[in-house]
């Protein structure tokens, strides 16, 4: 009997590669590309249900403002069955973020605390401006760590500094 | 009572439907009893030692030390991607909502900034 391959590298994926992927942007030739790489086998993706709330959150504000009015729950339920879909058909590795979180497997937020204040500053050459993860970031780094991930898949140069606990696949730039 | 005011009580334990077609566990409703379910061991290169709390500093990693720990099972395991999805979802929010074309680059960029409470 054969065993089933091997999956392959996995990269977190941050929210925004996903909006940026679905609602057309400049940055959707580069996550067009990289999820075409997860398509070929090159990666495989992870994911929460965090990541799947924060993307909801994101786009029902985009639709009110474009409306300028208010989003329904129609609006929830076709975004939530759209990513999920997606998800699923991708083969990405979704994880609920409530066990991720829970103190079984150790203190989350301790580990969350650790990150912020050990997370290394990043000086963009070209805006002269600073980046170091912040708070939110941090949850889905030590997410993405206790979910086994390889990589940081992102377009938030916050994520550079972060390299300790994770390897930062910064989209831009690879794609 | 005196010095207290009736709270209204809004339930805040319900979690979501959800839609994933290729899934038909519904681990929305857990029994108190089942314990959270784990899978091996398994060793990704050190970043926690025994003791989590005060194990997310790097300086043992720096010294090439491996720790092991255990993780949760995910919800859904990885499987080879279905041909042709990345295409079909290219896109997809401007095709179901026209109305987002109103929504610009810098636009979106400043909500997806604010998502984390980020300055613009």
């Amino acid at each position: 009997m054969s065993s089933p391959a091997p999956s392959p590298p996995k990269a977190y994926i941050d929210t925004m590669v996903f909006i940026y992927h679905f609602k057309q942007h400049a940055l959707t030739p580069k996550a067009d590309n990289f999820f075409k790489d997860i398509e070929k086998g090159k990666y495989a993706g992870v994911t929460t249900s965090f990541t799947i709330t924060e993307y909801i959150a994101v786009m029902r504000k985009a639709l009110a403002e474009a409306r300028n009015g208010p989003s329904t729950s129609t609006d929830v339920i076709k975004l939530r069955k759209q990513i999920e879909e997606f998800i699923s058909n991708m083969g990405i590795v979704y994880f609920d973020a409530d066990p991720l979180t829970s103190g079984v497997y150790g203190k989350f937020f301790s580990s969350v605390e650790n990150v912020v204040e050990n997370a290394k500053h990043f000086k963009n050459r070209r805006t002269n401006k600073w980046f170091v993860v912040n708070g939110a970031d941090a949850l889905h780094v030590v997410m993405a760590v206790r979910a086994g991930a390889d990589f940081y898949a992102t377009f938030d140069d916050d994520f550079r500094g972060v390299d300790s606990w994770i390897k930062p696949l910064m989209l831009f730039e690879v794609y | 009572m005196r010095g207290f005011e009736k709270l209204t009580v809004v339930n805040a334990n319900v979690v979501p439907k959800r839609y994933f077609p290729f899934v038909s566990v519904d681990d929305t409703v857990q029994s108190l009893k089942k314990p959270l379910k784990s899978n091996a061991q398994v060793i990704l290169g050190g970043v926690f030692n025994e003791n989590i709390a005060d194990s997310f500093y790097n300086e043992r990693l720096e010294l090439g030390e491996r720790f092991t720990f255990r993780i949760p099972a995910p919800f859904m395991k990885w499987h080879p991607a279905k041909q042709g999805t990345v295409a079909k979802f290219h896109g997809c929010l401007n095709r179901i909502y026209p109305e987002l074309g109103k929504i610009s680059d810098k636009d979106l960029d400043t909500l997806i900034r604010n998502m984390r409470n980020k300055e613009e």
